[in-house]
């Protein structure tokens, strides 16, 4: 027993020398790669997405976001990964799975978000008076896609229980995490839309409402791709109690979790025209 | 439309906001019906506390300059007087003093300060 026990800790140790070495080793390539470089083509597609032009005055501000975001989001990426491999190594295995690659992206979207609403004021300070809304930057039926679907996920929860009467504690888990990500990615889209706005010229403030426009895209595209994930997971866990309909249910989770990662990329690069952003500035 | 704030101006912030937003109600800029945006996204965009903007509205609101009702935001009411052409060319020529009096202080000429303002204006 105590050969076996000091067996598990070695094997257990070298695991985790050897996940932190290759954390380390990743990080400072990523480190590396990612400092401030922005390609040309990735600046042309943010334009191209929202129809905006690219000045001398608004070009440093995109390179910055463009820049926080991708450090953030790979640096997310690449914590899932090892998070992942580092769990299967734990269990005994060695496996790459989507979700926690996925979940580790998207946790660092949120991140950057959150570090580029950060601001510095001076003594002069000026603002517009226009209000600004979420319609402004995303479809309204994508704002409130996430929450319906955590309160749909919360709803089904209750329905299967209600239905079979057996108490399946991953359902609600589950449930609980739809709501919990509907509800981080709404405050963080709120904090989006709410940080302040430069009262500067057209070409800057078009660039400003691009980037809030995108980074909203991206966070609904992300988050209900995520609570949909927990809604094909609940039934998953709940398919074998519906009997032939559970077959079914199986088929809806594999073609699910296929298609819809793709429905939110989709939504996440979405073209979107601000409207007040549409003013014609010198090209670039 | 712009509102700014001087932080350093012995004019507290809330009536910095107010008396600006006061001159253009009544200079028609901001036309009856013209929605203000929220206390929030206001007080964020001037890095000022949202009392501040509050106070701002609450005191145009008793002016009868605007109205605040709840889910429908603060809207600009139709003012009972407005300024005369008169009055509006008195206020930009004691603004354009004061822009003059600061540009002979810099020892600035002609040209390089209304070239500023030219610039400013093409800016907002």
């Amino acid at each position: 027993m105590t050969c076996y026990i000091d067996q598990m800790l070695r094997v257990g140790l070298l695991g985790a020398v050897l996940l932190l070495g290759a954390g380390l080793v990743v990080f400072s390539v990523l480190g590396a790669i990612e400092r401030g470089r922005v390609s040309r083509s990735r600046l042309r597609a943010f334009a191209r997405r929202h129809r905006l032009t690219i000045t001398v005055d608004n070009g440093n501000r995109v390179i910055r976001y463009l820049a926080t975001t991708r450090r953030w989001r790979t640096t997310g990426l690449v914590a899932g990964l090892l998070g992942s491999v580092g769990w299967a190594w734990w269990q005994g295995g060695l496996q790459f799975t989507f979700l926690p690659l996925f979940a580790g992206w998207f946790v660092g979207a949120l991140v950057a978000e959150v570090r580029l609403a950060r601001t510095s004021f001076g003594t002069r300070r000026a603002a517009s008076l226009e209000s600004r809304s979420p319609s402004l930057y995303l479809p309204r039926t994508a704002w409130w896609l996430g929450p319906a679907l955590a309160v749909a996920s919360v709803a089904g929860a209750g329905y299967a229980w209600a239905r079979t009467g057996v108490w399946e504690p991953t359902v609600w888990l589950l449930a609980g995490a739809a709501v919990v990500i509907a509800v981080v990615v709404n405050r963080v889209q709120a904090r989006v839309v709410g940080r302040p706005q430069p009262a500067e010229a057209a070409d800057v403030v078009a660039a400003d409402d691009a980037i809030r426009s995108r980074s909203l895209h991206v966070l609904t595209g992300g988050g209900v791709t995520l609570v949909v994930y927990c809604v094909l997971g609940q039934l998953a866990a709940v398919a074998h109690l519906f009997g032939e309909a559970g077959s079914t249910m199986q088929g809806v989770v594999v073609v699910g979790s296929l298609i819809f990662p793709i429905m939110g990329w989709a939504m996440a690069t979405a073209k979107w025209d601000v409207i007040r952003s549409t003013t014609e500035i010198e090209s670039w | 439309m712009i509102v700014e704030v001087d932080t350093t101006s012995p004019t507290p912030p809330y009536e910095q906001i107010r008396a600006q937003v006061a001159r253009m109600i009544g200079a028609g800029v901001l036309p009856a019906e013209t929605q203000l945006p929220p206390i929030r996204q206001l007080a964020a965009d001037l890095g000022l506390a949202a009392n501040t903007v509050a106070r701002a509205y609450r005191e145009l609101e008793l002016e009868g300059l605007v109205t605040s009702r709840v889910r429908h935001g603060t809207t600009v009411v139709h003012p009972q007087r407005t300024l005369s052409g008169a009055e509006v060319n008195r206020a930009l020529t004691d603004a354009a003093r004061a822009y003059v009096t600061v540009a002979r202080q810099l020892g600035v000429d002609g040209d390089v300060a209304a070239a500023a303002v030219r610039a400013e204006l093409k800016r907002r």
